[in-house]
């Protein structure tokens, strides 16, 4: 007797196994590998992650999922000591009445950033990612400096490959699968491909790739979203109706999240972060923020 | 043939332009080297400069990431360092100083760390790692040694000075946005007055900030301006910060191209051009030593090369 329910129970283990074996976990099993769920939000410069889909980066983490904030770009461009970099009329960063203004060198800049993107990660409180690509341009003194320039190799600014080659490298398409793998993000946000900015759009295309290589690979990964800007809905687009969001996420409760985090880049706002930007009106339809479904292993 | 005609006539013009504006001291370039490359003696973006007793120098080639030795006329010695995080290595050095012992001190910046060499050297100590403890650096840059043999480090990125003794142990930090009078960078270059005061170059204020060893502000002096007309203590992003054996001031006046004395108790005595050619993208003087015999040595970041020149 005794022997059958040994053999029994031997029979049952076997067919647990090869069970298990034939049908892989689903998702949301193999999610538990890791304690949380979590949301990676990866942004091609240090305050994309921020602009993007800072409210919903806050919100998801306020429900408890790890968020993990990638900055791509070793930001090596557009700091200045006397002025934000892009608004003339911005808050001056000085006491003097220079009318100039001063790029900061590369390795200063990408310092800096780096620091303002560690603050406002802080403020989600999300994990900080540098994948450390080089900017394919920066400032030396006052000239600015383009990749395809002899002075820019000479230079040999910090950092991997440039972000728009990195698509045909695999070296760097495995770094992000590896960041995929690591994480084993249920919800991955970045810019839309082919996206208003040539960083952007191809960070988009890199984590893209990465993101289908790694659901290859079977990596317990869950949705890929874009955001809703940039030339996917341009006029043209709208107007025939094409690429209209499937994902809105209210965020009106965590917009001071969001503009705190914005507020955390000085060199790029001077620390007036939204209020500034938008000249202290609020843009009501940042109370929802908008994302395309690029791709979903959850179906 | 024409590069040599060219070069001369670049020194002739040189020497023209670095006779003093107020007439009363004459400045002569008496050497120049270096040149982009990563052979000994040449350079990748050289950033600071220090003088050891025996009139022995010092320069961090930065993006060749080693410190480079010459002798006082600035004859190839030797040479150390390459990429890396393992001791002896750098990853974007800024910062070089020297004690009264010989030894020698890197901001190894993006490493987060200082390291001391013996002079032929040889690795001694590191110290450092990134964050914003004691015992940790984000970003070093500038540092000082006084005759004490203390060290002072700009930790950049935490706003603040940190003081170590010779053995790198922490000993005491001071500073903030708010004290130092910053908005956006910490000024990066810094020196010690024969006062003892901390002299520290505020580029973004376009200005020299003085502190005592505890970090109270005991002065300030400069003022914005920039081109033709410039006059003495105007400055356009000063940078590099160095003091002579009187208490001297030198500085070095990034976009009008030039170097400014200010005796001990910080009066304008003269200036000159270290560029030929003002071209905002190529020339500026970054780093400043002077040496026991009065020269006065300065890199040139972007030309890749350093100068000596004669205040005579």
């Amino acid at each position: 007797m005794n022997d059958n329910v040994k053999l029994w129970q031997a029979l049952m283990f076997a067919c647990l196994v090869s069970t298990a074996c034939f049908f892989p976990e689903p998702l949301e099993a193999q999610q538990k590998e890791r304690p949380r769920k979590c949301i990676l939000v990866f942004g091609a410069h240090a305050d994309d992650v921020d602009e993007n889909a800072g409210g919903t980066l806050a919100k998801y983490v306020s429900m408890g999922y790890e968020g993990v904030y990638v900055c791509a770009i070793n930001n090596l461009d557009g700091c200045n000591l006397e002025r934000t970099p892009w608004y003339d009329e911005g808050p001056n960063f000085s006491v003097s009445s220079s009318p100039n203004k001063y790029p900061a060198g590369a390795l200063e800049t990408s310092q800096l950033r780096e620091e303002e993107a560690r603050k406002a990660a802080a403020v989600y409180p999300a994990i900080p990612v540098f994948l450390n690509f080089k900017e394919p341009t920066f400032f030396m003194g006052r000239r600015r400096v383009n990749y395809e320039e002899n002075i820019f190799n000479e230079d040999d600014p910090p950092g991997h490959s440039l972000i728009s080659l990195a698509s045909h490298l695999d070296d760097d398409l495995d770094m992000v699968v590896e960041l995929l793998k690591k994480y084993k993000p249920e919800i991955v946000i970045t810019h839309t491909m082919g996206g208003e900015k040539l960083d952007h759009g191809n960070a988009a295309y890199l984590i893209y790739l990465a993101f289908k290589k790694a659901s290859e690979e079977k990596v317990p990964l869950g949705k890929l979203w874009m955001v809703v800007n940039g030339w996917l809905l341009d006029a043209p687009a709208l107007k025939g109706g094409k690429r209209k969001a499937d994902v809105q996420v209210d965020v009106r409760q965590f917009l001071d999240k969001k503009y705190k985090a914005i507020n955390m880049h000085i060199s790029q706002n001077g620390g007036f972060g939204r209020d500034y930007v938008t000249g202290n009106k609020t843009q009501t339809k940042e109370v929802i923020e908008e994302f395309i479904t690029v791709m979903d292993n959850t179906n | 043939m024409r590069k040599y005609i060219y070069q001369f006539l670049a020194c002739v013009m040189l020497v023209l332009l670095t006779v003093s504006l107020r007439g009363q001291t004459s400045i002569v370039m008496a050497k120049k080297w270096g040149g982009f490359g990563d052979k000994p003696g040449e350079f990748r973006f050289p950033t600071m400069i220090a003088v050891d007793r025996t009139g022995d120098v010092y320069v961090v080639d930065q993006h060749n990431h080693r410190i480079q030795k010459f002798d006082s006329e600035g004859n190839f010695l030797s040479m150390w360092g390459k990429f890396g995080t393992q001791p002896g290595e750098f990853n974007y050095p800024y910062g070089v100083a020297v004690d009264s012992r010989g030894d020698v001190y890197v901001s190894d910046m993006n490493n987060n760390r200082i390291q001391k060499f013996s002079p032929d050297g040889r690795h001694l100590l590191t110290a450092g790692s990134y964050g914003p403890g004691e015992q940790e650096f984000k970003y070093p840059y500038g540092i000082a040694i006084d005759a004490d043999d203390y060290v002072y480090v700009m930790d950049a990125f935490n706003y603040r000075i940190k003081k170590l003794d010779a053995n790198l142990k922490f000993l005491a930090q001071w500073g903030s946005q708010e004290s130092i009078g910053i908005k956006l960078y910490m000024p990066h270059e810094i020196a010690v007055g024969k006062d003892g005061n901390l002299l520290m170059t505020d580029r973004q204020n376009h200005r020299v900030s003085i502190f005592t060893k505890d970090g109270k502000l005991v002065g300030r002096f400069g003022e914005f301006g920039e081109g033709a007309g410039v006059k003495g203590s105007q400055f356009s992003e000063p940078r590099g910060v160095a003091t002579g054996a009187n208490g001297e001031i030198f500085i070095c006046d990034r976009y009008n191209f030039r170097i400014q004395k200010f005796n001990a108790q910080k009066d304008f005595q003269t200036q000159w051009v270290t560029s030929a050619t003002f071209d905002d993208s190529r020339f500026f003087p970054l780093g400043i030593a002077i040496g026991g015999n009065g020269m006065v040595y300065v890199t040139d970041h972007y030309d890749h090369t350093v100068h000596i020149y004669k205040l005579l």
